[in-house]
């Protein structure tokens, strides 16, 4: 199938998105001529993929969002029995130079979260891939709350990468906002800085939102039906 | 083993083995106090490394003769008398320990004079903090402390001193570090009667100069650069060395915070990263940075040496350090408007310690509220206008007649008990739910909730003429139902009062309206809804609360009606009935 063009408004991205709820994602793969990947380990990926198809994202991995035109984040976010995200949702990587005077509102994050179209994906664990179904989409922006929340995270984690001490995090800290290594490859490197102020390789990371953070977003938007 | 409290002697020891380790933090303790006080001139004397003499002289405002009684005594202090007072802490000393324990392992005296006396005073104080009988003695305004024979009942302790020159040495250290907050002091040290240092106080910018060269030597400050900068509430100043080969050791690192000489890690990491492109990895920094910040946004109180802080924004600090460095050593400063800079802000008082009058000016108390707007100050009003927000919600949402007050508990999954003052109550969950269904309805409210995934179900095709028919009613009410197919419909949202569904009753809701002969109507949407069995579980805390605020709002509505049927108040002669005696 030809690629979707991407949607010219924010009112036909929902229309898009609205029009996947309730649907299988074999049903999805098959309009797209997706093959469903026999690995549940790749699952997580193929979804985000698959759901930027349909939609027809065109952002790409290294721009600001994945709508560029509309400047809206697509987030998927797969569902366990319990109306809670399963795992933690990646925002982006973690700045580890050049953080200087950088303040939450410019942060890459901040602006990366200035409108998410998150979209609930089932992923129970009696499911097979291709007979989860998409949930509705829920367009969200951060209220002051969230914001506020999610900014004091971040100055206590960028505090830890500001003064050197990046090697000191570990996925405990910040109460929504975690930090945690990200890397395909645990061989990876990138630059930071030391205790000593000076640069040195480390591992990459990246920002996650923790399950409750995702969870309150959900329960304000939408009605989770237990079985 | 018995619980003693221990004489104040012995407690004086304990506390001066915090405060008084070797001679050389006896003179930080004395030079602090001759700080505080104001003096223009303090001089030193020094005998055999500071055990047999160690003197501070200064020309300050000096201690009345009822106040030297006391001045001994330990938590005797002049600079704070609130716990407010340490959040805004402008003075060098102030926890009211110094004099008291350098009392309790010294032979110390203490002379002293007002300019509203005609005549100084003297007391020595012995080692339990007790100060002698007040006697008449000759100096000029100002106090001299004398501590003689540091340790001398302490051979555990003097065993621990170094050699007269290593002792020396710290206390050279300790006056250069003071010297360097305060360039408007005169300030001269002896040891065993031999000027060692005297250091003219500085007008201009080029004495000053010669003060740092004489303190740091000239090869800093030729390789220095001066610079000075400011934002967001914040002042840096001094000199950097530049130098590319850097320094073998950490002597030329002062930085001052508000006057005060500290060590922070934050700071020395912004200063290593600033410089990180430009002096060799392996080597030490110099610098000599003087910073001012509103006293609020630190806290000194962390150790007794005082040479720790806790910033309240560590990386606020840090990143001002690390791009004011940046700037001062890419571009400097001209000493011309360097020495402008300085004039400005004279006239002083006695020392740096106090934030510059321009700061003063600008940040009155400390409290931060200039004209000029910075990022700092916004994001702290923000913080505070938040808390006041949430606190307003949270009043205008207890604005009811009726209070159900807060959930107690569940019995018998049915009932929810709640309480208000001396008010019980027990409530008809099921009951409760359908009413305020009803009520929702009749009110023709349709406010609505999208399910997180969509539920399906299957009509069968001899109803589904019925279904359609209901589409339109439902959607009044808060559904959303469509047909997928000829035998299957989705429900994408249902009304909010309806939230108590699960997924099966939902379903079997929706079928038995589409088996009803009759045509679509609010009467059998309501009927139907009466017959439906939900299944009851145990409410979350937040649904309990949730279910209390609707019902607590229904009742408000039917108050002149009396208790809505599924709320029933406990009465306690009621309740007392049930107990009848055997």
């Amino acid at each position: 199938m030809q690629k979707i063009a991407p949607p010219k408004s924010i009112e036909s991205l929902l229309h898009r998105a609205h029009a996947l709820s309730g649907r299988k994602l074999a049903e999805i793969a098959a309009e797209c001529r997706q093959p469903i990947p026999s690995s549940q380990k790749r699952a997580k990926g193929w979804i985000g993929q698959l759901l930027e198809l349909a939609l027809g994202a065109d952002g790409g991995s290294q721009a600001l969002h994945d709508f560029l035109a509309l400047g809206v984040e697509l987030k998927s976010l797969p569902i366990a029995e319990n109306g809670y995200a399963r795992e933690s949702t990646y925002v982006c990587t973690v700045p580890l130079t050049d953080l200087t005077g950088c303040s939450w509102s410019e942060s890459w994050i901040a602006r990366k979260l200035h409108r998410v179209l998150w979209i609930p994906v089932e992923a129970f664990r009696h499911q097979s891939l291709g007979e989860r179904r998409v949930g509705q989409p829920i367009l969200w922006q951060p209220n002051s709350w969230e914001t506020s929340a999610l900014q004091a995270d971040w100055e206590e984690l960028v505090e830890f990468i500001a003064l050197g001490d990046v090697e000191e995090i570990n996925g405990q800290f910040g109460q929504y906002l975690q930090i945690r290594p990200k890397a395909a490859d645990a061989k990876a490197r990138r630059l930071g800085i030391n205790v000593d102020g000076y640069n040195s390789l480390t591992l990459p990371r990246g920002f996650y939102l923790r399950p409750k953070f995702t969870k309150q977003i959900l329960d304000r938007n939408l009605y989770f039906v237990s079985e | 083993m018995t619980i003693r409290i221990l004489p104040p002697a012995i407690a004086n020891q304990i506390a001066a083995g915090e405060v008084v380790e070797r001679p050389a933090s006896v003179i930080k303790e004395l030079l602090e106090n001759a700080v505080d006080a104001g003096a223009s001139f303090i001089d030193i004397l020094i005998e055999r490394g500071g055990s047999r003499l160690i003197e501070v002289r200064d020309n300050g405002v000096g201690i009345d003769k009822s106040d030297l009684l006391l001045a001994a005594r330990p938590h005797a202090t002049s600079k704070i008398s609130r716990l407010e007072d340490l959040s805004q802490i402008d003075s060098l000393g102030f926890r009211g320990e110094a004099l008291a324990s350098i009392g309790s392992v010294s032979r110390m005296s203490i002379v002293s004079r007002t300019k509203e006396s005609n005549t100084a005073w003297k007391t020595n104080v012995d080692f339990a903090g007790h100060a002698s009988d007040v006697v008449p003695a000759a100096q000029e305004v100002g106090t001299t402390v004398s501590v003689r024979d540091l340790f001398f009942a302490h051979p555990a302790r003097k065993k621990f001193l170094r050699s007269e020159n290593t002792e020396f040495a710290h206390i050279e250290t300790v006056v250069k570090r003071l010297a360097l907050s305060i360039p408007h002091t005169r300030i001269r040290l002896k040891h065993n009667g031999k000027v060692v240092l005297d250091l003219l106080p500085s007008q201009s910018f080029a004495e000053q100069q010669r003060r740092v060269a004489k303190v740091l030597g000239g090869n800093f400050l030729d390789s220095a650069k001066y610079f000075s900068t400011e934002g967001d509430g914040m002042r840096l100043a001094g000199w950097i060395s530049v130098r590319e080969e850097g320094w073998p050791n950490t002597q030329r690192q002062h930085f001052y915070l508000n006057g005060r000489w500290i060590r922070d890690r934050a700071v020395l990491h912004g200063i290593r990263q600033a410089l990180s492109n430009m002096v060799v990895a392996d080597s030490q920094p110099a610098y000599l940075l003087y910073l001012e910040l509103p006293a609020t946004e630190f806290d000194i109180n962390v150790h007794p040496t005082k040479q720790e802080v806790r910033f309240s924004e560590p990386r606020l600090i840090h990143d001002f350090i690390y791009s004011s460095v940046v700037s001062g050593v890419t571009h400097g400063v001209q000493p011309e408007i360097a020495q402008i800079r300085l004039q400005q802000d004279e006239p002083r008082e006695s020392s740096h310690l106090r934030p510059s009058s321009a700061f003063k000016s600008a940040y009155p108390h400390s409290k931060l509220g200039s004209s000029q707007v910075s990022q700092y100050q916004v994001r702290q009003q923000l913080r505070a206008y938040e808390v006041m927000a949430n606190s307003d919600q949270k009043q205008e949402k207890s604005v009811t007649q009726v209070k159900l007050g807060d959930p107690i508990a569940q019995l018998f999954d049915h009932y929810l008990i709640s309480h208000y003052q001396s008010n019980w109550y027990l409530i008809h969950i099921a009951r409760a739910r359908l009413a305020l269904a009803i009520e929702s309805f009749n009110r023709g409210q349709s406010e609505s909730q999208p399910l997180l995934i969509p539920e399906t179900i299957q009509i069968s095709h001899q109803h589904h003429q019925a279904m359609v028919g209901w589409v339109e009613h439902l959607q009044a009410y808060g559904f959303s139902i469509g047909a997928l197919s000829e035998s299957q419909w989705v429900i994408r949202r249902i009304p909010i009062v309806m939230r108590y569904f699960d997924g099966a009753a939902m379903k079997t809701f929706i079928a038995r309206l589409a088996e009803e002969e009759q045509t679509a109507s609010r009467e059998k949407l309501i009927s139907v809804l009466r017959e439906d069995q939900v299944a009851l579980c145990q409410l979350t805390t937040e649904e309990k609360l949730q279910l209390l605020a609707n019902c607590q709002q229904y009742a408000s509505r039917l108050t002149k009606e009396g208790w809505p049927d599924f709320i029933v108040p406990i009465a306690e002669d009621w309740l007392a009935t049930q107990f009848v005696a055997s």
